[in-house]
């Protein structure tokens, strides 16, 4: 297995690919099956914001490493319209497109590590790291 | 992906084999909904022990079957929930507001729906 | 006086020509003191020629990166195999002894040669040691903590009382690292016992704060989506006004006073099932 896997996301059937692609690596750096199923959770609801938002992007999973701790990331990427108010994304319940209103909001609880940024009309990033403890 | 849903009884069973994308969830809850209203079901359990998985999108669908399962007059048990994808789920950010019944296995689903339906009718 | 660079290459030499002949004394002494005996001698050997050429490697150019890795695997194989710590640094002390005994036979005619010579090698010598003692006690200080973390579990039994209900009495404070472990001890008793009621019993949790209510809430929440209800009591008084001050919601959870009560709810519960249940 590659410690680097890039993956295209403009279906919904890549989001299911995806996340088992995150879940083999995640298993691989030696996380347990509640992290692999947090951070496979993680990797849905992000992919799937890409493709209510941005209709397509790109995802990044591979394996890190800081000082002795082993990890995972996960890098989404889009060119979608961006977000508008980051603060209000990650409010509990807040939604723009009809959803549950808890994605972005619930990625970031279930890493240890999450960076956002968006720019208007040109697209936006997300950054989720997870350590083994 | 057919997902078959079986009568046993006046209740149907759902068992969910393989993870399932968005439209596909959409598909199911429609077949779902049909089914109650032509073979006239008190309850459907939902059984997704094999799901290692489920994110945002599928509980709320799951929640919305449940839901409009309610107003068809039937009651629905969604079965089997992982430990881990239940302790995910919950971090995730799901709310008591969440109104999906819940039972260990399909066994204590049926049982369930057995009870409740005795004390409604 | 010698130069620095001059000192190290004959340490170098001297070591490196004698090997065998200091491996031998140095396999010698730690068998007529009886250490590490628990090692098989093949292993011994083995271990010794690696902890020699570290060794060695240090001394050549002071790169102790070796000397690191390798103190720290036999720090590791050492508690595993339950050899005593003094057994293991008195062993490394044989092979600084069985060098320096070498040094002065070689070079007991020059005493002012020897000092230069004894000056670095000692040097050396004591940082090797200190490495090697943070490794021991580093190694120390993991089974310290693996055995607190054993203890903590012990002290979170889940408790079958019913065929299907389960008492899991809390004492002691709840961190989030306990309380993860807790939730998840929790979550694989349910299913393994099938249980559809839990009796958590607080009366031994000093402090309520919000993250410890959260924590509640969680369990709660996650075993109920196993299908199990959960009954929180002994909840102190003081722990109540907290949490209705800190304006947590705990409404949809159903508490008891004293553990007592909790399990004649429980019961009911229980009872209440298994009537309807058998009516069908």
């Amino acid at each position: 297995m590659d410690d680097e896997r890039v993956l295209k996301v403009e279906r919904d059937v890549d989001v299911i690919y995806i996340r088992e692609v995150g879940r083999e690596m995640a298993a691989e750096a030696g996380f347990g099956v509640l992290d692999q199923t947090r951070i496979t959770t993680a990797i849905a609801e992000l992919a799937r914001n890409i493709i209510v938002h941005a209709n397509c992007g790109l995802v990044v999973i591979r394996k890190v490493q800081r000082g002795d701790k082993i990890g995972i990331e996960i890098v989404c990427k889009d060119e979608g319209p961006g977000i508008e108010d980051i603060d209000k994304a990650l409010k509990e319940g807040y939604t723009t497109s009809g959803g549950l209103g808890i994605g972005m909001a619930g990625a970031k609880r279930l890493m240890d590590e999450f960076h956002v940024e968006s720019v208007q009309d040109k697209g936006t990033t997300v950054i989720v790291r997870k350590w083994l403890k | 992906m057919i997902i078959p849903i079986l009568k046993i009884g006046d209740v149907l069973i759902v068992t969910i084999q393989t993870e399932l994308t968005d439209r596909e969830i959409e598909e199911l809850s429609h077949d779902i909904l049909d089914q109650i209203k032509k073979v006239g079901a008190r309850g459907v359990v939902i059984d997704i022990s094999a799901l290692k998985t489920v994110d945002s999108y599928m509980a709320r669908s799951l929640n919305s079957i449940a839901s409009a399962s309610m107003l068809l007059g039937s009651e629905t048990v969604v079965v089997g929930i992982q430990p881990a994808v239940a302790l995910t789920l919950v971090e995730l950010g799901l709310r008591v507001s969440w109104g999906v019944k819940t039972a260990l296995n399909l066994e204590k689903g049926l049982e369930m729906l057995k009870v409740n339906v005795k004390k409604s009718g | 006086m010698v130069s620095d660079k001059n000192v190290t290459a004959k340490l170098v030499a001297l070591f490196e020509e004698s090997e065998e002949e200091l491996i031998d004394r140095w396999i010698e002494r730690v068998e007529k003191l009886k250490l590490v005996s628990g090692l098989s001698e093949e292993e011994r050997a083995k271990q010794f020629k690696y902890v020699y050429h570290a060794s060695l490697m240090a001394l050549k150019s002071e790169d102790y990166s070796e000397v690191k890795a390798l103190a720290s695997r036999i720090a590791k194989q050492g508690s595993l195999e339950g050899i005593p710590v003094n057994e293991i640094l008195l062993s490394f002390m044989q092979l600084r002894d069985v060098r320096i005994r070498k040094l002065f036979m070689t070079y007991r005619d020059n005493l002012n040669e020897l000092l230069d010579l004894l000056e670095h090698f000692e040097q050396i010598s004591n940082k090797m040691f200190s490495i090697v003692i943070s490794a021991l006690l580093k190694e120390q200080e993991k089974v310290i903590y693996e055995q607190q973390r054993a203890m903590l579990e012990l002290s979170t039994p889940v408790l079958q009382l019913r065929d299907e209900a389960l008492v899991m009495p809390l004492i002691g404070v709840i961190d989030s690292d306990r309380a993860s472990r807790i939730v998840e001890e929790l979550l694989r008793k349910i299913v393994e016992t099938r249980a559809s009621v839990v009796v958590m019993d607080m009366t031994g949790v000093p402090v309520i704060d919000t993250a410890v209510a959260n924590h509640i809430l969680k369990t709660v929440m996650a075993a109920k989506l196993l299908g199990a209800e959960t009954i929180i009591t002994g909840i102190s008084p003081a722990n109540a006004q907290t949490i209705v001050t800190l304006g947590i919601d705990l409404s949809m959870i159903k508490t008891k006073s004293t553990l007592q009560e909790g399990i004649k709810l429980m019961d009911e519960i229980l009872g209440l099932e298994v009537r309807k249940g058998h009516k069908q």
